[in-house]
């Protein structure tokens, strides 16, 4: 049955036919493997790539996220939606309760008595300040340590005590410790050199206190997790996690309709057509943080003119031209939307009701006219004898981007605009957006829960302008006003009055077209049936996997 | 010249291409855009302060001669280094993946060799049969077909379409945990049937055509023309004195392909997750991760040289007219 | 007869595209309504995911992949004949280095040398694109001429013809060449076959010939996210890249019997 359905375009040609061949025949083998995993209670996750580190302290991608997250523990857990402002969105977990200090300036966390290390060692206070220590230590170069920028120190009450200062009072204080802070074990990690912890044996049969425990990994093949009996938390009820990695995504994708695999994080196209039409698989939808977005060079000389993309008229231009609407349509058929500004949907206070810049090309034309850019013969525009062209820089390894380029080229051509399309791999588009040697480049960023946040990507690069810590801005915008919008709305402790300040400095960024702001991808996870995931959060869909049921029986 | 001074001469031969490499592809790697700790583009990732911290801890503030100095000693020491991306061992990393990959290509191979040679000595034999010329027509095209393509058709038809084969990767990761060693390998056997034979069709393909080819001219030559005279039967004629001699350039053209057996064949190991040299040496490159990239080259680079001369050494037993005239 | 058919078939829709093509190759005609159609009147081999029409696209492809292929084939040969020849015809150090050489090259994944050459020439064109391919794949020709050589050098009638006193080229090209051609038809066709695969496998990287440019190759890459949706899209040029390297080893076989001067099937009827 689900072979048929397997087939959805009409057959033609030699490659069709040969499936449509295969199309006929049963599986019994492929129902005996989910019999197997079913009576043992595993999980198995289809993942693009492996991890990169299991130590949370030196991951930089995902899928080593989604690994630390079962391994180890954080003080407090966020409940879904995330809500950054206060404590009130965070429920026990290695701390079983905490007290702020009068001044605000200090959090208390008690840690659980009972909780321990997968080596029975009990997890201590000594072991937050330790685990701090190793996220800012400069030796141990972390991806994650600017995000405890403003925490001063952790100190050691007592044994089970452990207390957290800032510097400074801010709204999310709570967020930034509970949510940034994985607690690592200090009597298995002190000894190690702080800048040899990577290739430590520590970091290849890792240690934690999560409702997992670590049983084997096989690089560029599997990952196995068991589920930790005694954990304090009580035992999970899947009883194995497995990570299998298959770099080809049609693969990917036939593992799981094979019922070889149970979970896909996220499925586009064909894969989704796919999944929602097989008898054995279903499709789950959870909200984005992601944006994808052109970005401009606003230091860059184009097409002759220093800084061209500075002029604001020639972005609004160059937005009006491009229909968004049509584009995202057939790139992303149903599984995205017109991105509304540098924030999303699931953005904490989103407001989809922001002023937007329409698709206007007979505008877009006019514009460019009075900015002395005009049409020859040719259908090229141009200025004292220059062409108006520029290039669009796109990693190799995305094909929405890759389809959104040549998209972008043809429409940017209608108004006689031309551009050409680069492609690069990965470590060089981010050389490049960092040494700034690209006109315009096609970028996703994936947002933060906090909004504040956005002063990495959008606030006016510190300090003078050439050499100046861009941080992630690679832009190289420049805009005191959402500046200064962004920090008052960032201070704010009162929700409604927050959101409306949020607002105001989206809109700000809005109408300066800072960027062609393109799609927001709609998040589509495929499950098999027997399995029922629960809260799927924005920034992490695995963050509760330890609480999903795996049913023991396959369904017919 | 002796086979003993032969063998020696091209294996300190081998030393001087080995280096040559390595310092080739340092060279190339150090000129290509983009770097290990290239920024984040997407969450930000590391500080560029955190980035300049780890550049001083690998030595990459250093000139590039120095870097290459030091590269070059610690090699030459037996150390090929830590991976940049993941703090691996290089040694253990390559010396893994080229295990895998020997396994798929070599079982590749011979399944090319065997299915190559039967098409080939067929066509060879009754080259205006039908069947022979429509086997024929069947691997140009396959060898024709981007191999990706070929790759999913094969996934889609054999592991997907009959529900016989795991579609992809090398073993089933729960056996991997709970199985016995007897039913680990099995399970790996299993895994490795379907990419096998993708590899098998696609360069089988090539042997053929090289097969055929010198069976032609080997039909074409005298002394066939005086055994045919004779009244040899033709099957014995053609395993007596027409497939010998073409062994020559069958295994020349192996030879031509030693390099993709230690290499990896990328795109199937893409495909059906076979982690091999062929898509780590890819992810590496990608990656800018220079001690993987260099581990991997002196082994490829070690393993295509002394190939080489076993090829060599191969022709100079099969063909004994070669002996006089040797290197 | 069919192969010569289809060999001129598409030298004249590469030759000819620009007149024969019904649409501009680039145009994106309707976003919405024309993505992934199915052939029809309007458009014989339907539209793909940017809703351009395949039949144009498929001429001006032509012109690009065949354009390359064969460059950068002629390239190959040339170089790889030239040097296996050289080297079997020089002193025996000349020969290790020339062969060590070719050894050192071949251990070189390709994929790193064409990053060298990105780096080199920053963006590169379809011509330049063709030489580099040529430069890299001749390696593999003249270890084949090489051994192919070496082994002819040890049969009677060349040690007869040596003892005759004729010189190295004469040698060449008389006696040695004829036996030649045949494998080195095999190998170039192959290779052919190599390059427009390989010229695929390029636009994947991104190296290979530019969006939006038509190729056999990128139009592949195009509908690979569509092979279960709209498999036509990538039928159509798959089929193209092995009629084309079909009918080329046919045209290379038929060459390289005639060449022998006598019917191969012959002593068996």
């Amino acid at each position: 049955m689900r072979r048929v359905r397997f087939l959805t375009g009409t057959p033609r040609f030699v490659t069709v036919l040969a499936l449509a061949a295969a199309a006929g025949c049963s599986s019994p083998e492929a129902k005996e493997r989910d019999d197997n995993r079913a009576a043992t209670a595993t999980l198995t996750i289809v993942s693009a790539a492996d991890a990169d580190a299991l130590i949370p302290s030196l991951v930089s991608t995902t899928q080593g996220k989604q690994v630390v997250d079962q391994l180890f523990d954080r003080l407090a857990e966020p409940v879904s939606p995330v809500e950054t402002v206060g404590d009130g969105g965070f429920r026990p977990q290695l701390a079983n309760g905490w007290s702020w200090s009068p001044d605000s300036l200090s959090i208390a966390f008690a840690i659980n008595p009972k909780a321990r290390w997968h080596d029975g060692t009990p997890v201590r206070a000594e072991d937050v300040r330790f685990s701090f220590a190793l996220y800012t230590d400069p030796a141990v170069a972390s991806p994650q340590r600017d995000a405890f920028e403003g925490i001063d120190s952790v100190t050691v009450r007592d044994s089970l005590t452990a207390v957290v200062w800032w510097h400074a009072r801010h709204p999310e204080q709570f967020f930034q410790v509970a949510y940034n802070l994985l607690v690592m074990p200090e009597h298995l990690l002190a000894s190690i050199a702080r800048d040899s912890l990577g290739s430590s044996a520590f970091a290849d049969s890792p240690v934690g206190s999560g409702r997992y425990r670590f049983e084997r990994w096989a690089r560029q093949q599997a990952l196995v997790l068991t589920a930790d009996r005694a954990n304090y938390r009580g035992a999970p009820h899947v009883q194995r996690l497995i990570w299998v990695v298959a770099p080809d995504p049609a693969a990917a994708n036939l593992r799981l309709l094979a019922g070889e695999a149970d979970v896909l994080e996220s499925v586009r196209g064909d894969a989704y057509v796919q999944a929602r039409q097989s008898s054995r698989v279903r499709t789950v939808e959870y909200p984005s943080l992601d944006y994808g977005y052109l970005l401009f060079n606003y230091d860059r000389a184009v097409s002759g003119v220093p800084r061209l993309f500075a002029d604001h008229t020639l972005r609004v231009a160059l937005t009006q031209a491009i229909d968004r609407k049509a584009i995202v349509a057939n790139a992303l058929d149903s599984l995205g939307s017109v991105a509304m500004g540098p924030f999303t949907h699931a953005t904490a206070g989103a407001d989809t009701t922001l002023q937007q810049l329409a698709f206007d090309t007979s505008a877009a034309s006019q514009a460019l006219d009075a900015r002395g850019w005009r049409r020859g013969a040719d259908g090229l525009r141009r200025k004292g004898g220059r062409v108006l062209t520029f290039d669009l820089l796109f990693p190799s390894t995305s094909s929405t981007r890759q389809r959104m380029a040549v998209l972008l080229q043809e429409q940017f051509k209608r108004i006689g605009v031309t551009t050409t399309i680069t492609t690069v791999e990965p470590a060089v588009f981010g050389a490049r957006l960092e040494e700034g040697t690209f006109d315009a480049a096609l970028n996703v960023w994936r947002t933060d829960p906090s909004p504040s946040t956005i002063r990495q990507v959008w606030g006016s690069p510190r300090g003078s302008s050439s050499g100046a810590n861009i941080g992630a801005n690679f832009s190289r915008y420049r805009n005191a006003t959402f500046d200064a919008r962004i920090d008052s709305a960032a201070r704010e402790f009162n929700p409604a009055t927050r959101r409306a300040l949020f607002r105001r400095a989206w809109q700000t960024i809005v109408d300066d077209a800072a960027a062609v702001w393109l799609y927001e991808p709609r998040n589509v996870a495929a499950v098999h049936r027997r399995v029922t995931p629960t809260d799927l959060r924005a920034d992490a869909w695995w963050a509760s996997l330890s609480a999903w049921q795996v049913e023991p029986t396959t369904p017919p | 010249m002796t086979a003993g001074r032969r063998v020696g001469y091209r294996l300190g031969h081998a030393c001087a291409v080995i280096a040559t490499t390595l310092i080739l592809s340092f060279a190339l790697l150090h000129a290509a855009p983009g770097d290990a700790l290239a920024a984040d583009t997407a969450q930000g990732g590391r500080s560029p302060a955190a980035r300049a911290e780890l550049r001083r801890q690998r030595g990459l503030d250093q000139p590039f001669a120095v870097q290459l100095a030091h590269y070059l000693g610690r090699i030459g020491h037996g150390d090929l280094g830590r991976s940049y991306t993941d703090q691996r061992s290089v040694r253990v990393a390559v010396m893994e993946a080229l295990t895998r990959t020997l396994l798929l290509t070599g079982t590749g191979l011979l399944g090319a060799i065997a299915c190559g040679l039967l098409v080939g000595i067929l066509q060879g034999w009754r080259s205006d049969w039908w069947l022979s010329r429509a086997l024929g027509a069947a691997l140009t095209a396959v060898y024709a077909m981007p191999e990706f393509i070929l790759a999913l058709l094969l996934l889609s038809v054999l592991a997907y379409g009959t529900g016989w084969f795991p579609m992809g990767g090398m073993y089933d990761p729960l056996i991997s945990v709970t199985g016995t060693p007897m039913e680990r390998l099995l399970d790996t056997g299993h895994h490795l049937v379907v990419p096998a034979v993708t590899l098998a069709l696609g360069w089988g393909a090539a042997v053929s055509r090289h097969q055929r080819v010198a069976l032609l001219e080997t039909v074409g030559a005298d002394f066939m023309r005086t055994a045919v005279a004779k009244g040899v039967s033709p099957f014995r004629l053609l395993l007596r004195h027409g497939l010998r001699p073409s062994l020559p350039t069958v295994a020349a053209v192996i030879g031509l392909m030693l390099p993709v057996l230690a290499g990896g064949a990328v795109v199937v190991e893409t495909v059906f997750g076979w982690p091999g040299m062929g898509s780590l040496l890819v992810r590496a490159t990608a990656a800018r991760d220079v001690p993987m990239v260099g581990g991997a080259m002196v082994v490829i680079t070690t393993a295509v040289t002394l190939s080489s001369l076993a090829i060599d050494l191969a022709l100079h037993r099969l063909d004994p007219r070669q002996r006089e005239h040797a290197l | 007869m069919a192969a010569l058919l289809t060999m001129s078939l598409v030298g004249i829709g590469a030759i000819g595209a620009p007149w024969l093509a019904p649409y501009d190759p680039t145009a994106q005609l309707d976003l919405l309504t024309l993505k992934n159609q199915t052939p029809s009147w309007r458009h014989w081999l339907g539209t793909d995911a940017f809703a351009r029409d395949v039949l144009s696209r498929v001429l001006f492809g032509a012109r690009t992949s065949l354009g390359v292929a064969t460059l950068s084939n002629a390239i190959a040969m040339i170089t790889g004949v030239a040097w296996g020849a050289l080297a079997a015809s020089v002193s025996p150090r000349w020969t290790h280095t020339m062969m060590g050489a070719v050894d050192v090259l071949r251990s070189i994944p390709r994929l790193l040398l064409l990053l060298g050459a990105i780096v080199a020439f920053g963006v590169m064109s379809p011509t330049l694109l063709a030489v580099v391919l040529g430069l890299t794949s001749w390696t593999s020709i003249s270890r084949l001429v090489f051994t192919k050589i070496r082994e002819l050098d040890t049969r009677t009638f060349v040690e007869a013809a040596r003892a005759l006193g004729l010189s190295r080229p004469v040698l060449l090209r008389r006696h040695l060449a004829p036996h030649l051609l045949a494998p080195l038809g095999a190998a170039g066709t192959l290779l052919l076959a190599d390059l427009l695969a390989i010229e695929s496998g390029l636009s994947f990287l991104g190296l290979g010939v530019r969006a939006p440019m038509p190729s056999w190759g990128n139009m592949v890459q195009d509908a690979v996210p569509f092979l279960q949706s709209a498999g036509w899209l990538a039928a159509i040029p798959c089929l193209l890249i092995m009629a084309t390297v079909g009918s080329a080893s046919a045209v290379a076989t038929h060459v390289g019997a005639r060449s022998h001067a006598l019917a191969p099937a012959s002593i068996y009827s």
